[in-house]
């Protein structure tokens, strides 16, 4: 699920009035482990500048500056901002005699009203590159100042926030004047809407899964229109509910975690359905309060799941190609020649394990290496490892010298390195017993929305 | 006396206009859809 031309093409079916806003709250270019892993540098980079094209093509008005879009050094950051048609919006982030580095606002002409845009960029340890050129300043050093006269020039604040949601929250409960405080870096689940004293928070679920889309109905007295309590309780459970239950899918599934439990088993059924049904409750009555003329400030909210079955935009798979195919030519002339020397392909494993061999090679695990070289992808560092034999996250830069009898996830994948145990099959038993944590390296809710490991572990050999 | 007058009736007509145009507290705008993302960190689109 994902991916920006998925996005592109919602966004072009959505976007029905010109009273449209696209904003990204931060962290839209790197993710968390990229500071740790140097060799991926170069390729991230270069998808950066895809997505940058990306923004451009779709019309984003602004994002704003996560501390991890720092990641590849504050001159990248500076030359992905350049090459986009909209602002990267930091209010916090400043050289180190205080000076901004980019815009701390823009201004946006939508809907008859005059809103202002602010980002503020986390605090978290900042990168070497960065840690003598950069300093990100307290929100309290400088929201209460700007806000101020920001006020007095618009009508709706928005604030793109990457600090950490109890701040957020802290901002929401001191400043009257931010109407709308989009969250980034806070939690990887969607978050429905809330209102706290004046201001509205929410987030999308994270690596670009969900598009959220806010419709406002904003109202000059300035002040949001709170929801019925019951509304509200309905809300409540309906997110406390969502949690629990991606917790059990994090684990492995209901009949992993509740193992022997029916009782246990029965009752997240029940949380299930009771989950689902509040889903639609929460629906239709969203769908009542437009029906309704809107007395004053209102909103509703829908996050959009981006499903494969979206059409594609073809400018965008276009751009991405491209990326894919600079970032393949770093990566080749980086390669690295380290020999795998342990691991032996799962050809060896076949002349004592044959009916194990056939069953595997009919399996998507056989031809998981395939599956990546058709969409252009085996040289993509954040995707290769989980498709081949003997590769982790810290090595997956080793993917373009791997022999071709490791370029799937064959036995040892689950197994461990064969050579000992091919030598001396008696002798050396194999060193890894597959559980339900190793499928869930790969397996996880990140990559794989529908794994169960009871019912899916059959379907291995 | 008659550009008195004038004056006056102008203002009789503009002035509820401008009271009318003004925003007032139970002004509503356009409705305006913001679409919004986070943390999409440099996911561009699914492995495979």
């Amino acid at each position: 699920m994902g991916g920006l031309s998925k996005k592109s093409s919602l966004l072009k079916s959505l976007a029905t009035t010109a009273d449209i806003l696209k904003i990204d709250a931060g962290t839209l270019f790197f993710d968390e482990k990229l500071t740790g892993q140097p060799e991926r540098l170069t390729q991230a980079v270069i998808t950066a500048s895809a997505m940058v094209e990306a923004y451009n093509h779709m019309a984003y008005d602004a994002v704003a500056i996560g501390s991890q879009d720092l990641a590849a050094g504050l001159d990248a950051l500076q030359t992905l901002a350049k090459q986009a048609s909209f602002p990267f919006l930091s209010a916090n982030l400043v050289d180190r005699k205080g000076a901004l580095l980019f815009p701390a606002v823009a201004y946006v002409e939508r809907a008859g009203m005059r809103i202002a845009l602010i980002g503020l960029t986390g605090q978290t340890k900042l990168t070497e590159s960065c840690s003598d050129s950069v300093k990100i300043l307290p929100w309290q050093e400088v929201l209460p100042s700007m806000i101020a006269k920001i006020a007095a020039k618009s009508d709706f604040v928005i604030l793109l926030s990457n600090l950490s949601a109890s701040e957020n929250k802290a901002i929401a409960q001191e400043m009257g004047d931010i109407h709308l405080l989009l969250q980034s870096g806070v939690n990887k689940q969607n978050m429905r809407p809330q209102i706290i004293n004046n201001t509205l928070i929410t987030h999308a679920g994270h690596d670009g899964k969900y598009q959220g889309q806010l419709t406002v109905t904003w109202s000059a007295a300035r002040t949001w229109q709170q929801g019925d309590k019951s509304h509200l309780d309905l809300q409540k459970e309906y997110d406390r509910l969502g949690w629990l239950i991606s917790r059990v899918r994090k684990k492995g599934g209901p009949q992993l975690v509740y193992k022997d439990n029916e009782a246990n088993q029965d009752a997240f059924a029940q949380k299930l359905a009771r989950y689902q049904e509040l889903e639609m409750e929460i629906k239709t009555m969203a769908q009542d309060d437009k029906k309704n003329t809107p007395p004053a400030a209102t909103y509703s909210n829908h996050f959009h799941p981006l499903s494969p079955s979206l059409p594609d935009d073809a400018v965008i798979t276009q751009l991405l190609q491209n990326a894919r195919r600079e970032g393949n030519k770093v990566r080749r002339q980086g390669a690295d020649t380290r020999k795998l020397d342990q691991y032996i392909g799962s050809d060896a494993c076949r002349s004592c394990h044959e009916p194990i061999y056939l069953a595997w090679s009919q399996t998507g695990h056989a031809s998981s290496y395939q599956t990546l070289q058709q969409q252009d992808q085996n040289n993509n560092l954040t995707c290769v490892y989980c498709h081949v034999t003997g590769l982790g996250e810290n090595t997956a830069y080793l993917a373009t010298s791997l022999p071709e009898n490791m370029k799937a996830v064959g036995c040892e994948a689950c197994h461990g390195p064969g050579k000992k145990h091919g030598a001396q099959p008696r002798l050396s038993p194999l060193t890894m017993a597959p559980d339900a944590k190793l499928c869930l390296n790969c397996h996880n809710v990140e990559r794989d929305d529908n794994f169960d490991y009871l019912q899916d572990k059959e379907r291995v050999h | 006396m008659a550009f008195l007058n004038k004056t006056a009736c102008l203002f009789i007509i503009i002035l509820p206009i401008a009271l009318l145009l003004a925003p007032s507290q139970g002004y509503s705008y356009n409705a305006l859809d913001i679409f919004y993302s986070n943390d999409v960190s440099g996911k561009t689109e699914p492995c495979g």
